[in-house]
């Protein structure tokens, strides 16, 4: 309805335009909810939005997946009764207050039947046009596999750094015992310089003493 | 047979009070009930209902439109009757209510404090409902209680105890205390001018 048209309507006519345009918005905005929920259940990320006081107020299908929680049992829950780290996680949504955002925190969430699951926490402030702070909203990506294959290549690390620490054990040895070896011939080397010394002088002893024998005879 | 001719004369009652409230409402009823009793449940509630002449079809109520009130109250009084539900269930019913709405979501921006959540509960009931109305009586930040006041509702009483679980969760999403409590001081079935309810922390 526009200006030029609603000053050519009577009272009436004007309360069914308004009506209509009402009845158009609620239209909308039940559409608009109906395509956000849409959305928000094909997500894969599990998300959740927090009160200013940490309580969970909504959660997709992919949070209720793996917190195994239904929305009727999350809603109005404190959120660090879903995580292992309740300090940590306290300490973050502090640090979103004063920075607006966390990203890629580790925290272990734990699901309805115990599993423990590491995840990576990003949260981000909401807040009004006033500036009054809303809330949070949280995702989370499993980190499982991450951390599985970390911790395997970890482990794989470690064995491999024992064998090489064992095969250096081995070598330092084996150099021991060459270098051992080596000296010994040397050692070895220098014996028998000096007993060829010893002989050669003998020899000229022997030809010397032959030749005042020879001498004498003569 | 007799049960459900009364469920059916209490709904004659019903539908001559005047007065309507958002499909959000009925919606977030069924959701509840498929919640306790799965797709079976929600299926037999509205077999009943429209055995009592009052077909509907949840998942066709749309949330922002206007429907009777007395639908609403309607499938509380269904549910107690079919699933045999006590007060208790009623109460978690109410407790529930806010966790599923729409409506909630879009007026949470008025949660971030109980003082702000007070002063815009006239508007909150507004958005609900298109007759009564809703005023802070008493609000005692010390002895830390809120006296919530309900004025010109007279549906059911049945409604008060749904009401008792529906503040507690409300309250319990502006307070950083658990140990929430909400009990009915007055009402409008027992001789009261108004409804009053003490919420408590």
């Amino acid at each position: 309805m526009n200006i030029e048209s609603a000053g050519k309507m009577n009272p009436e006519e004007i309360i069914k335009q308004k009506d209509e345009d009402i009845k158009r918005l609620n239209e909308s905005l039940g559409d608009l909810e109906f395509y956000l929920r849409d959305l928000s259940a094909l997500i894969p990320i599990p998300i959740c939005s927090l009160s200013p006081f940490d309580i969970i107020v909504d959660a997709n299908n992919a949070f209720q997946k793996i917190s195994e929680y239904s929305l009727a049992e999350t809603t109005g829950t404190p959120i660090d009764v879903l995580f292992l780290e309740k300090k940590e996680l306290k300490d973050i949504l502090k640090r979103v207050v004063i920075e607006n955002t966390a990203r890629d925190q580790e925290v272990t969430l734990i699901s309805k039947s115990g599993r423990k699951t590491p995840v990576s926490l990003s949260a981000s402030l909401r807040r009004d046009q006033e500036g009054n702070i809303l809330g949070y909203f949280l995702a989370f990506l499993d980190i499982s596999e991450r951390k599985e294959f970390s911790s395997k290549l970890e482990l794989q690390v470690a064995e491999r750094t024992k064998e090489l620490q064992e095969k250096i054990k081995e070598l330092e040895k084996i150099n021991k015992l060459t270098v051992g070896r080596e000296l010994k011939m040397v050692d070895l080397k220098k014996e028998i310089k000096g007993l060829r010394r010893k002989l050669e002088m003998q020899e000229k002893k022997d030809v010397a003493i032959n030749q005042a024998a020879k001498n004498i005879a003569e | 047979m007799e049960e459900q001719l009364s469920l059916k004369q209490t709904a004659e009652e019903l539908t001559r009070v005047k007065g309507n409230s958002r499909g959000e409402i009925i919606r977030t009823h069924g959701l509840f009930i498929s919640y306790k009793k799965g797709e079976e449940g929600l299926t037999a509630a509205e077999k009943k209902m429209a055995e009592i002449g009052y077909p509907l079809v949840f998942k066709d109520i749309k949330p922002l439109d206007w429907y009777p009130e007395a639908l609403s109250v309607l499938v509380i009084l269904v549910s107690r009757e079919i699933f045999g539900w006590t007060e208790a269930d009623v109460e978690e019913m109410g407790n529930n209510a806010p966790k599923y709405s729409l409506i909630v979501k879009m007026v949470m921006k008025y949660f971030f404090s109980l003082e702000r959540c007070l002063k815009e509960s006239p508007k909150y009931w507004d958005y609900h409902y298109d007759f009564g109305s809703i005023e802070v009586a008493g609000f005692d930040k010390k002895a830390q209680q809120v006296f919530i006041r309900i004025n010109d509702y007279k549906f059911h009483p049945i409604v008060c105890v749904f009401y008792r679980g529906y503040f507690k969760r409300i309250a319990q999403l502006v307070i950083s205390n658990q140990g929430i409590a909400c009990e009915e001081v007055k009402s409008a079935f027992k001789g009261d001018v108004y409804h009053e309810y003490r919420i408590s922390w």
